[in-house]
């Protein structure tokens, strides 16, 4: 029988979600409230993490990781010279890019409005009253 | 005897009493072997009430006299477990009231289950049975449930009869291919009164007059009736139609059952004819009726056929719907909205008028099928009567203005009139997201999937945008769509977003990275985006206004949130984007400040030409053939501005008739308007619509649900910019700079680069 493993919230998308419910002055990082997460395997490509690197809240990156219970290795402050540092890279790709939350929310850290996460999906959309 | 207290001493020598009766009977009827026997008053029962051997009647014996006396958990057990079955009989449905009412005491009131019209089970069967045991007040029989209600005068008479009469099996000649039938019998604390409806009891405003002709004027009628006979009209030969599941024949104008109402101004040729006239002076008589009837409709029906239930047309008849029956008695079913139902025995040669709430609220149809269940003549119960070949005359009267009766839910004038009011253009804010929550996100959210197999082009300006972003950039589409841009470039990371959770879906499933949210708020932090697109959204905001605003503050919110003097390096994208629908636009983030900044801003109109078609997906590339046209379209838009910002500014006035309103564009033609419902041909395999009718709507369902109603229709609004529009909008917000503003593929687009 022919699988498909369809693809779901990556940290690296948390990484760039922000809660804009209104009121709310800072509603980044959102916290993850995991209630189903799977690592899948996904190509390693070390020269396209070391230039997504700069992009990313570091931060926000080790927090997640840490929440949804997947840090491993994944060092706590970003190492220099992280660009040749390959088994940081990987820790890194496997943080950003393969751990995959499934069922489960994302919290805004001020209001504490929930968005689900359903099928992998996060639902950021807003009541009227929200906006 | 020590310890029963008096009743349960009692009910043991009640229970003794029917034990002697019972062993006589039995034995009366073991001396019968033939499955027949006589009853104490001489009559014959045709039941198969027989005892294997004497060991099997002691048994039964005992096991009744448990049942009643001692309440024996493992036989009530099987007892109520037998009723239950048979309370569920014909129509499936459990029969709440009359399970609860059943009682382990003596009672008048007995519930005979499997003993029901539902199941074909006569009146007289059941007075033959229990007749003969005791004074019956009432037998009451409920339409179409498998049950049925005896009440006797003395309770040991019911006792007598629930232990004689439990279990018999009611045979059935082989030929009628259906089984025997047994009957479980039980006491009830009373009949549940719901269950006797009886014909008093009318919907409001229904009228009806028995006798209203005699027999010799039935009989002139149906004879002049010339079903062969072909009725000119003006335009052209109307030959009386055998429908589905009837004939029919007009007088006066031609009912259409493809629209379920008249061509008012195209009369019949021939008129009505003079008997029809005199009967028509005689309904005008009764002092009943406002409006005379100038349109009639013969029906024909043969026993077994109906008329599914439909309210007839507002806006196609007066407030008075009158029907006269001829050849046979049948029940009409009258339905409220609130599924309160009423089934009206219409007798041969009544008039039944309709008005008020009977004619514009409640439904009304015929159950096609042989046997009605009807008023016994003897008693208010009711039995099963036979239907023979029936004829209704429907007298009415054609209406000239729109309905504006009090039930605009049923109200086809008053609904079009609503409609045409919800396609005013919004003039607030809340209008106008009421306006893209409808004519927008429910659409797209319905056509999803129909949607998504149309949508495979790319413009190939957008895919040498994206292919060109470099190695590790951050990409973002909103609005995606079903995510046609995110699998092109697979050396960045790419996510897209809509409004749509269904097309979000279809992105996951084609293992694209998405989201669902709204464009006007979308959920990306400043700064995190090196390339932004948004394609073909902005045409779907209502009013300028909501862009710019929106916009606007949605930039000005950014800033806020962001340190000020980094203002210019934040991310674009989560309000630029917004806005620019048919845009594609990227913008930096502040830290990589080399990079393309630009927002490709389309302003969209002809791909929507070719959406709008549906099938024609295909043909999306035919839009570039457009472009003369959309050319044409742009000037005529321009003529259009100036009224339409005069408009934009006035307030609104309410009138539906005002300009104002939304039209809705025609595919493939110019744009008329710049504001436009493009219609969506959902094409859907069982896009039944569920219509009310006239007294046809099951044939107009049958022809016409296969020729048109195979395809939905929905329609969603558009804002067709013109040349240079896109880019004014784009200069309004404060931030960026408008790198390149180009038309391809029928689009207008901008590339906005942040500064």
């Amino acid at each position: 029988m022919f699988l498909t493993v369809f693809r779901r919230m990556k940290l690296l998308t948390h990484n760039m979600l922000t809660s804009h419910v209104k009121g709310v002055t800072n509603g980044y990082p959102l916290n993850i409230e995991a209630k189903d997460v799977r690592v899948q395997e996904v190509d390693f490509n070390p020269e396209f993490i070391a230039r997504m690197i700069p992009k990313m809240e570091y931060e926000v990156l080790v927090q997640a990781a840490q929440s949804v219970g997947h840090l491993g290795n994944l060092p706590p402050e970003l190492v220099t010279d992280y660009e040749n540092n390959d088994e940081f890279l990987k820790e890194a790709h496997r943080v950003m890019m393969m751990v995959e939350v499934v069922e489960g929310s994302l919290v805004c850290p001020e209001s504490g409005r929930k968005f689900p996460i359903s099928n992998g999906i996060p639902n950021m959309l807003l009541n009227e009253d929200e906006v | 005897m020590a310890g029963l207290n008096p009743v349960q001493l009692a009910r043991f020598l009640n229970a003794i009493t029917f034990v002697k009766t019972f062993v006589v009977q039995w034995t009366v009827r073991w001396e019968l072997k033939d499955c027949k026997f006589k009853s104490r008053t001489g009559h014959f029962y045709k039941t198969r009430y027989v005892f294997s051997s004497p060991a099997h009647g002691i048994t039964r014996l005992l096991w009744c006299y448990f049942v009643l006396q001692a309440d024996h958990p493992a036989d009530s057990q099987v007892k109520k477990y037998k009723q239950l079955k048979a309370l569920h009989g014909v129509d499936g449905k459990p029969c709440s009231t009359e399970s609860t009412n059943i009682v382990n005491t003596f009672s008048q009131s007995l519930l005979v289950a499997n003993g029901g019209l539902g199941n074909g089970v006569q009146r007289e069967e059941l007075q033959q049975l229990f007749f003969v045991h005791g004074k019956v007040t009432s037998i009451a029989m409920p339409p179409r449930k498998p049950y049925a209600f005896v009440c006797f005068q003395e309770i040991k008479d019911a006792e007598t009869a629930i232990a004689l009469i439990n279990g018999t099996v009611l045979t059935r000649p082989t030929e009628m291919s259906t089984e025997n039938i047994t009957l479980y019998l039980s006491f009830l604390k009373e009949v549940p009164k719901e269950n006797l409806q009886s014909n008093d009891n009318l919907p409001p405003g229904l009228v009806l007059v028995k006798d209203f002709i005699d027999a010799e004027m039935e009989d002139m009628l149906l004879r002049n009736i010339d079903w062969n006979e072909e009725m000119l009209s003006e335009a052209g030969n109307v030959a009386p139609k055998t429908l589905k599941h009837r004939q029919v024949k007009h007088y006066g104008y031609e009912f259409r059952y493809d629209n379920n109402n008249v061509d008012k101004d195209k009369p019949l040729h021939d008129g009505i004819p003079a008997a029809l006239r005199k009967i028509i002076d005689d309904i005008m008589a009764t002092q009943n009726i406002q409006h005379g009837p100038n349109q009639i409709t013969v029906n024909q029906y043969q026993p077994g056929q109906g008329i599914p239930p439909h309210i007839d047309t507002h806006s196609a008849f007066e407030g008075e719907i009158i029907s006269l029956s001829l050849g046979s008695n049948v029940i009409m079913d009258f339905k409220h909205p609130n599924g309160q139902h009423i089934p009206v025995l219409v007798p041969q040669r009544s008039l039944l008028v309709m008005t008020g709430e009977s004619r514009y609220l409640w439904t009304h149809g015929i159950t096609p099928r042989k046997h009605d269940v009807a008023p016994a003549d003897t008693d208010t119960g009711l039995t099963l009567t036979k239907r023979t070949l029936r004829t209704s005359f429907t007298f009415r009267a054609i209406r000239h203005a729109p309905c504006d009766c009090d039930f605009p839910a049923q109200c086809d004038s008053q609904q079009k009139e609503m409609k045409e009011k919800e396609r005013l253009l919004p003039k607030s804010d809340d209008q106008a997201s009421a306006l893209e929550a409808e004519h927008v996100h429910k659409v797209y959210e319905t056509i999803a999937t129909h949607f998504s197999d149309t949508r495979h082009s790319q413009w190939p300006k957008v895919t040498k945008f994206i292919n060109q972003l470099p190695n590790g950039s951050i990409f973002a589409d909103i609005g995606c769509g079903n995510g046609k841009y995110l699998g092109i470039n697979t050396s960045i990371f790419q996510i897209g977003c809509d409004r749509s959770s269904n097309l979000v879906e279809i992105c996951r499933q084609r293992d694209y990275e998405a989201f669902t949210c709204d464009a006007l708020s979308v959920p990306i932090r400043d700064n995190s985006c090196d390339a932004v697109i948004s394609i073909a959204v902005i045409h779907h905001l209502s009013t300028q206004n909501r862009i710019k605003s929106k916009y606007l503050k949605e930039s000005k919110h950014e800033m806020s949130g962001d340190l000020g003097e980094n203002l210019h390096h934040r991310k674009l994208t989560a309000h630029g984007d917004d806005p620019v629908a048919v845009v594609a636009k990227n913008s930096i983030g502040n830290k990589t400040k080399e990079g393309h900044d630009a927002c490709l801003c389309k302003s969209i109109e002809p791909d929507e030409c070719c959406i709008g078609g549906g099938e024609n997906s295909s043909s999306c590339q035919k839009n570039s053939k457009d472009d003369s046209q959309i050319q044409n379209d742009t000037q005529s838009a321009k003529d259009n501005e100036q009224t339409n910002r005069a408009r934009r500014a006035e307030p609104i006035k309410d009138s539906i008739y005002s300009s104002n309103t939304l039209s809705v564009h025609v595919n493939r033609t110019a744009f008329a308007k710049q504001d436009l419902l493009v219609p969506w041909h959902l094409k859907s395999k069982n896009g039944k619509r569920n219509n009310i009718g006239e007294e046809n709507a099951s044939s107009k369902d049958q022809s016409v649900a296969e020729n048109v109603c195979t395809k939905t229709v929905f329609h969603r609004f558009y804002h067709v910019y013109k040349e240079g529009e896109l880019e004014s909008l784009c200069q309004e917000c404060s931030g960026v700079r408008i790198v390149e503003g180009y038309y391809d593929e029928g689009n207008w687009c901008v590339i906005i680069k942040k500064e």
